[in-house]
């Protein structure tokens, strides 16, 4: 088959193989990478090479592997400029004796226990081609390597960035990173002086002066390119030219030195400016090709090369088992016990070892290195392979069950919780122009002094980049963020208004999350119109209010005018008292005049309807009763005599069930004229079983 | 002083800990390294090896030995003595069938090695003794 024929089969091949298997990870809750790494492993000798050797032979011959194993090379020279490129220097400043000690720990206690390992493996596993220090360096920065990228993408997922265990993770994982490849470059270096290929003080010095020259040098003109890039006001493809340059020159420079490629890339791109803007443009520039294209070929190139059958019988399983002992017990137990030592909390240190513990493509990346300079064979390079594997895919089901999402705690807001604020309202925004509308209903809720509002951004997970993952101060929002006219909107006002945004995979679910912790007295939301439903009160309101353990409101902006009226249809639900209890304080600090609006059936008598006979409303509180077939016209009509606002609790009587696909009920949403506030209380379920058992007592009655 | 004395214990410990591996590891002596494809010399065991050719896929002293594409063996390197059994494909050599093959040879440096080499079940290729040098180097391959 022709050349580029048989290069394009086998790239389709790969990503399609890499993206269905990377999907079904996603699907039992595995980051894609996982995936995109087994089906590497699937289009190898390992699997496609077994159970069909003649497919495997068409679609991937030997002698075409070259090719394949080339393009990936120049994708891993991209992935690892990006890696350098997203490493911030300030996650390593700033984090306490804690984080020093315990990123420390977490490289040289796998070290140890790699090195004691390769005395047991060297005489086994190697041959008298490989110098033991060689190999016992390699074992040793093989087992310390954390991968930063997976770990990122696991904490934004898990809401753990800004806890102080987010933080301190992180930050050990970047120092694991810099010193695992450090380490690395010294191996590399010295077996290739064994091999008599450059002399290895050439290499030493050569080296020191090419980091020299990248700092003291390359760094400043770098500054020059930020200049540029500021004022075009966006990333050109002249400044794209000489940035792409600069990593092969870099990457051809560290590769002629003898210490490869890779960290020619990854250090040109942890010297380039970091301004926040910049980072991410280059970031979007280069990471969706280099990850969905570049990166599964790399998975599929490595997984070309491991051939698990090569980790025959017993005893071969048994040295895989003391492979994956020495590599949880190094990294899991030595960062688990230095958090410990530290101050971290018992489940806290558990959860840092677990995160620590991920290999995941770093590690591919660094095998793979060790095989092509001959450092490991080929059995270890599959057992390392799978042990990769392994300690990656463990993490997720074992964060969940160290530290569960309901336990999620973001101490960075909690450290400083005021306990004098009576008043907290949680306002999720999705439509950047509701922010300002919904601060308006929270402003007139409670006293500036007596209200805590927590503006809420929810992110996608596909939407997000672990650039941005790993910078997560508030202070430091870009202006696009859609949280910014709600902080616009609250400057000035003495208003206590506090962010958080984080990357989501049930909105529903976490916006009740982050009620409870903050200990919410409302949710307020904004009306938008649900992906899947026209419902007002369908898609993500309706997962909150079914989740969330604390009072829900849902604000429609009709008029922009004061509130001087305020309606509140009532017949005595639970949720129709909150509407009246809302609209009283709204009535409180506006100074509106509240109308309680009681609408009787014509077949029932006044106060009937779940209404308490007798029942007491506010004092100032207009009360008007009507008698009328359809509440909801009557609501509608007594809405259009001037009033601004209209309170409603959620209730089959108003047409307002929060139910999905049910446009048609919500008729009152749709027809009033006046800004419509729409109230669900939270009924805790046993009051809730009370209460529908009082009510049936007394329809049976 | 106690974040110190703990940093020591914690960090300082450990890196003595691999200083005194690589000191303990100056002694152990690896297999020989005899990767790679080895040329038969002589004529030795022609009705196994007709090629004169044979490969050696070497994992420390786990190996695989390939002859032509006809049989790949598990074998294994002690003592500086490679033993290698394992079944042959069809028509390795005639009449033979699927008779297993053997080699155990004595690999001294790792580019050469002598022993015996044939398929102890099949009258038409007895066990004979057979010397081999090693011609391409796994890394150089």
């Amino acid at each position: 088959m022709h050349g580029i024929l048989l290069l394009l089969i086998q790239i389709g091949v790969v990503l399609v193989v890499a993206r269905a298997v990377g999907y079904a990870f996603r699907l039992i809750k595995q980051p894609q990478v996982v995936g995109e790494m087994v089906a590497g492993i699937i289009l190898g000798p390992s699997l496609l090479g077994w159970a069909a050797p003649g497919v495997s032979a068409a679609i991937f011959p030997a002698e075409s592997l070259g090719v394949l194993a080339t393009l990936s090379q120049v994708g891993l020279l991209l992935f690892m400029f990006l890696i350098g490129l997203e490493l911030d220097p300030r996650l390593l400043r700033g984090r306490g004796k804690a984080a020093v000690v315990t990123s420390h720990v977490s490289i040289i206690a796998p070290f140890l226990l790699g090195s004691i390992l390769a005395l047991y493996l060297y005489p086994r596993l190697s041959d008298a081609s490989v110098d033991f220090v060689g190999f016992t360096l390699f074992m040793g920065a093989a087992m310390s390597v954390t991968a930063f990228p997976v770990l990122a993408r696991i904490l934004t997922e898990r809401n753990l960035l800004r806890t102080k265990l987010g933080a301190v993770t992180l930050a050990c994982a970047a120092v694991d990173d810099v010193t695992a490849w450090s380490l690395l470059a010294v191996v590399v270096a010295i077996v290739r002086a064994g091999e008599g290929q450059i002399p290895l003080w050439i290499t030493f010095a050569g080296t020191t002066a090419y980091v020299a020259g990248m700092f003291v040098v390359v760094r400043p003109l770098m500054k020059h390119v930020l200049r540029m890039y500021e004022s075009r006001g966006h990333l050109s493809q002249d400044v794209l030219g000489i940035l792409l340059l600069g990593l092969l020159a870099s990457s051809a420079m560290t590769e002629w030195l003898g210490i490869h490629a890779l960290f020619g890339a990854f250090l040109f791109g942890s010297i380039l400016p970091r301004d926040r803007e910049f980072v991410r443009d280059v970031t979007e520039k280069l990471e969706d090709l280099t990850v969905v294209f570049f990166l599964p070929l790399f998975f599929a190139s490595t997984g070309l090369r491991t051939s698990i059958g090569l980790v025959s019988g017993p005893e071969l399983w048994g040295f895989f088992g003391l492979v994956m002992l020495v590599a949880v017990a190094g990294k899991f137990g030595g960062s688990t016990l230095a958090a410990r030592l530290t101050g971290l909390s018992w489940r806290e240190a558990s959860a840092l070892g677990v995160l620590m513990n991920t290999r995941g493509l770093m590690e591919l990346v660094i095998l793979t290195i060790g095989l092509d300079i001959g450092v490991i064979s080929p059995a270890l390079f599959a057992m390392m392979v799978l042990m990769a594997l392994v300690t990656t895919f463990m993490t997720t089901p074992l964060l969940e069950i160290i530290y569960p999402a309901r336990m999620l705690v973001d101490e960075s807001d909690e450290s400083d919780e005021d306990e004098d604020a009576q008043t907290t309202v949680v306002i999720p925004v999705s439509l950047p122009s509701s922010g300002p509308a919904l601060l308006r209903v929270a402003r007139a809720l409670a006293p500036a002094d007596h209200l805590r509002v927590y503006g809420l951004h929810l992110v996608r997970p596909e939407s997000r980049s672990v650039g941005e993952a790993a910078d997560d101060a508030p202070a430091e929002r870009p202006p696009a963020s859609p949280l910014a006219p709600l902080l616009a909107a609250a400057m000035g006002t003495g208003l206590d208004v506090r962010t958080l945004d984080f990357v989501t995979r049930d909105a529903g679910r976490d916006i009740a999350d982050v009620a409870r912790q903050k200990r919410a007295d409302l949710v307020l939301m904004g009306w938008h119109k649900p992906v899947v439903s026209q419902s007002i009160l369908g898609g993500t309101v309706a997962d909150v209010f079914r989740h969330t353990r604390s009072d829900v409101a849902v604000y429609l902006e009709r008029t922009f005018r004061p509130w001087t009226r305020i309606l509140v249809p009532y017949r005595g639900g639970v949720h129709d008292r909150a509407a009246l209890d809302l609209a009283g304080r709204i009535a409180r600090t506006t100074g509106a005049e509240v109308t309680l609006l009681h609408v009787v059936a014509p077949t029932q008598p006044a106060g009937g309807d779940g209404a308490a006979p007798g029942e007491t409303f506010p004092d100032g509180v207009v009360l008007r009763v009507v008698t009328a077939s359809d509440p909801v016209q009557v609501l509608v009509d007594v809405a259009r005599e001037g009033f601004d606002l209209v309170v409603v609790g959620v209730s089959d009587a108003w047409g307002l069930e929060p139910t999905l696909f049910a446009p048609r009920h919500e008729r009152l949403a749709r027809e009033c004229p006046a800004s419509m506030l729409i109230v669900r209380r939270y009924v805790a379920p046993a009051a809730a079983r009370r209460l529908r058992l009082g009510r049936s007592e007394v329809a049976s009655a | 002083m106690k974040s110190v004395l703990l940093y020591l214990i914690l960090v300082g410990v450990p890196v003595l800990g691999v200083l005194g591996v690589l000191r303990l590891g100056e002694q152990i002596v690896p297999p020989a390294a005899i990767g790679g494809r080895w040329q038969v010399e002589g004529g030795g065991g022609a009705c196994v090896v007709p090629g004169g050719t044979f490969s050696v896929a070497q994992s420390g002293e786990f190996l695989h030995v390939s002859i032509s594409g006809r049989a790949d063996l598990p074998a294994r390197l002690r003592n500086g003595v490679l033993s290698a059994e394992g079944g042959a494909r069809d028509g390795i050599s005639p009449g033979c069938g699927q008779s297993p093959v053997r080699i155990r040879a004595r690999v001294g440096s790792g580019e050469r090695m002598e022993g015996s080499i044939g398929m102890p079940g099949c009258a038409g290729c007895p066990l004979q003794p057979f010397s081999a040098v090693r011609v391409v180097s796994p890394v150089s391959s």
